[in-house]
């Protein structure tokens, strides 16, 4: 992130804020430990460029901060990261100006670190895992929401049995129906390798909808169960990986884990199919289909 | 696979011997050829032949866009209150939708059918047309004003063409299975040939890869998204259509209730020519054949007769027409039955090797010098084949 504050300057701003550790920074923002009223929190700082005063563009960062804290307090369920006890706020700090929120700490670690170090999960983490997604994915739904980044990254393994996976960062979340953030000629925002195929045509906010996000977490899920993602291959160009993501047929988890239930793969692939409606038309549809597999 | 009588001209006792043999599971009764008075008749004879009959009434409304036209035949259809042209500029408000639905409703929910069936208008040649639109508003709306508590099928009328664009195609699929409060079923009918043009060729029409493959994979989607799906027209494409997904099929004892068209509701150019002669659905080969030829193939290839109750009435005299359309509609229920699997794959296996099979016993009968027609039955069976091929692709098996 650009203008990163050193953890003095976040100390001077809030003296309240103990045990401050600097976590992690990327894009605009960056996320630090703090410790308030006794509990652990995620404390967030979302940079304003100065010159995005000029081009409408501070004006859609703070929107898209109050829209993703919006869908989380719409979203009721504890299968998502909760928000903490800082409401949003504009402060500055050395002169630029920055959003500070918070969200709950979570202590874990990412699928994504789980995949690097060749984790392989068996079938109760599998179907747990799977749960937890649809769940969230349903809060996120029945909100009118559209979660749009579901991945490894976005998902933390707490080691916790009341919520052994929780979601995180609905910061690109969209509305259905609700006001547009971005031009209408700007590219879907997203992970490539995660996206679904529709969100490449030039008219995705016409058809988006919360399959979208179901595909996402049929990849999530398939390529935390064999350390493989389905269609992109490692290293290529992200050409490349749209074309398959278009065009090629997506592996099959049975080849890959043929010791995991036929069923439980097949619901993984059908999560992964290109045309939206194979897919399961809501997350409750994929998670009903899951309670009749043992 | 359940196999449904598609109501026609003639019925005589054909629908109840379908029924007292066991082969048919239902019917679906046509408001042109019944009078609104005779409906409830039609449904309590079923009804008392089989308690559990599937009896569903089609209110043909995609025909009110042949009112007005020269030459139409639309027999008792005027006769419903229901059936008034609406011009499609009005259709287009939704408010004007809700009033046909609930017209329809008015008539048919005094009839102790089974199951509904929402009316729709024809979907003439695309998704992405007016007309597709509308007919997407009437889907929507019939949860809303079909509300007995008996299950809804919603109509999908459709030119053959629709299924040949596969991004508008597609693009409908996905705003289908999208639907808030969608029906629990459909009742699909894809329909071929232009205004006048004969039967055979609206049967070649839609015997075409990627139309079966299309019809199938429209099967298959509202299957997944847990929709049942009665297929009007189907005749022997019922057991590709229920390998895909389907729950049903119809099919009737003349040409135009085996697969269908618009221009059923217009009067032929021309005097009427003869009726067709009478034949035998047989299993092996996949086809419906004369009498002669079944003789004569039988001689050869004794597995041309299917072994099923009704080749007595061929192997011991001449069928009746309530015969033949009776031994239809047992061929297909016990091709549905060979066919048809829980496993999608193992079905479309069974379906490949059934395609292969009719091409090697018709193999083995060229080779006996019995060629006539055979590049015709050649180009139909290579398009089932293919037609299974391009379901697979469409379906993402």
């Amino acid at each position: 992130m650009q203008n990163t504050p050193v953890i003095e300057e976040v100390r001077r701003l809030r003296p309240e804020f103990a045990d401050l550790e600097f976590v992690d920074s990327g894009g605009f923002k960056a996320v630090y430990k703090a410790t308030l009223a006794g509990h652990p929190e995620a404390v967030k700082l979302i940079y304003i460029p100065p010159e995005a005063e000029e081009d409408g563009g501070r004006a859609e960062i703070i929107a898209r901060v109050k829209r993703e804290i919006e869908a989380l307090r719409l979203c009721p369920t504890n299968r998502l990261v909760r928000l903490g006890s800082i409401e949003l706020q504009i402060v500055s700090i050395t002169g630029r100006d920055y959003l500070l929120y918070s969200e709950e700490f979570l202590a874990g670690e990412s699928l994504r670190a789980r995949i690097r170090a060749q984790h392989r999960p068996d079938y109760a983490e599998l179907r747990t895992l799977m749960t937890c997604l649809l769940e969230a994915l349903q809060a996120v739904h029945q909100s009118g929401h559209i979660h749009r980044d579901v991945k490894p990254d976005n998902l933390i393994a707490t080691g916790s049995p009341d919520r052994p996976f929780i979601l995180l960062d609905l910061g690109i979340a969209f509305k259905i129906h609700g006001t547009e953030l971005t031009a209408r000629h700007a590219g879907p925002p997203g992970t490539l390798a995660y996206m679904a195929p529709e969100l490449f045509q030039p008219n995705y906010k016409d058809v988006l909808d919360i399959r979208s996000d179901i595909y996402s977490a049929g990849v999530t899920v398939f390529e935390y169960a064999t350390g493989t993602h389905p269609l992109a291959r490692a290293g290529e160009t992200e050409y490349s990986t749209v074309w398959r993501i278009l065009n090629q047929p997506a592996l099959k988890m049975i080849d890959l884990r043929g010791d995991l239930p036929a069923s439980f793969c097949g619901l993984v692939d059908r999560c992964v199919k290109k045309l939206p409606a194979l897919r399961y038309a809501t997350p409750q549809a994929a998670w009903r289909q899951l309670e009749t597999i043992q | 696979m359940k196999v449904l009588a598609q109501n026609g001209h003639q019925p005589s006792n054909k629908i109840s011997e379908g029924l007292a043999q066991g082969v048919l599971d239902g019917l679906i009764i046509s408001t042109r050829y019944t009078a609104p008075d005779k409906a409830e008749e039609r449904i309590r004879e079923a009804k008392r032949i089989n308690a559990d009959a599937d009896v569903l009434v089609d209110p043909e409304y995609y025909a009110t866009r042949q009112l007005g036209t020269p030459n139409n035949q639309l027999g008792y259809l005027e006769d419903w209150p229901y059936f008034n042209a609406v011009p499609r500029r009005d259709l287009v408000r939704t408010g004007v939708v809700e009033e046909a639905l609930r017209q329809v409703w008015v008539e048919v929910s005094r009839l102790g059918v089974s199951a509904h069936i929402a009316p729709n208008i024809y979907i003439p040649q695309s998704f992405d047309s007016i007309e597709a639109g509308i007919a997407m508003n009437f889907i929507g709306g019939a949860k809303d004003i079909f509300a007995d508590g008996r299950p809804v099928y919603a109509t999908i009328a459709l030119d053959r063409r629709a299924l040949l664009n596969p991004a508008e195609f597609k693009s409908f699929l996905n705003d289908l299975t999208a639907l808030e409060n969608p029906p629990d079923g459909f009742y699909i009918l894809v329909g071929g040939g232009l205004i006048n043009e004969r039967s055979d060729v609206v049967h070649s029409e839609i015997v075409d890869a990627n139309v079966i493959g299309g019809w199938m994979l429209l099967n298959h989607v509202l299957a997944q998204n847990g929709f049942r799906v009665i297929n009007g027209c189907a005749d022997l494409l019922m057991p590709f259509l229920g390998v895909a997904g389907g729950d049903a099929g119809a099919t009737g004892w003349w040409s135009n209730l085996r697969v269908f068209s618009m221009g059923r509701y217009v009067k032929p150019e021309g005097p009427g020519g003869q009726l067709p002669t009478v034949r035998y659905v047989s299993k092996l080969l996949f086809n419906r054949i004369r009498l002669n030829e079944l003789r004569v193939y039988a001689e050869i290839l004794p597995g041309v007769l299917n072994g099923l109750p009704l080749d007595a009435k061929y192997t011991g005299g001449t069928p009746t027409r309530t015969d033949e359309a009776v031994q239809t509609w047992e061929a297909i229920s016990s091709l549905n039955t060979g066919l048809v699997a829980g496993d999608i794959a193992q079905g479309l296996a069974r379906l490949d090797d059934c395609v292969t099979q009719a091409r090697a016993a018709y193999a083995c009968l060229q080779s006996r010098g019995l060629s006539e027609g055979i590049e015709a039955v050649s180009e139909y069976l290579t398009q089932l084949a293919n037609a299974v091929q391009t379901f697979r692709r469409l379906a993402e098996l």
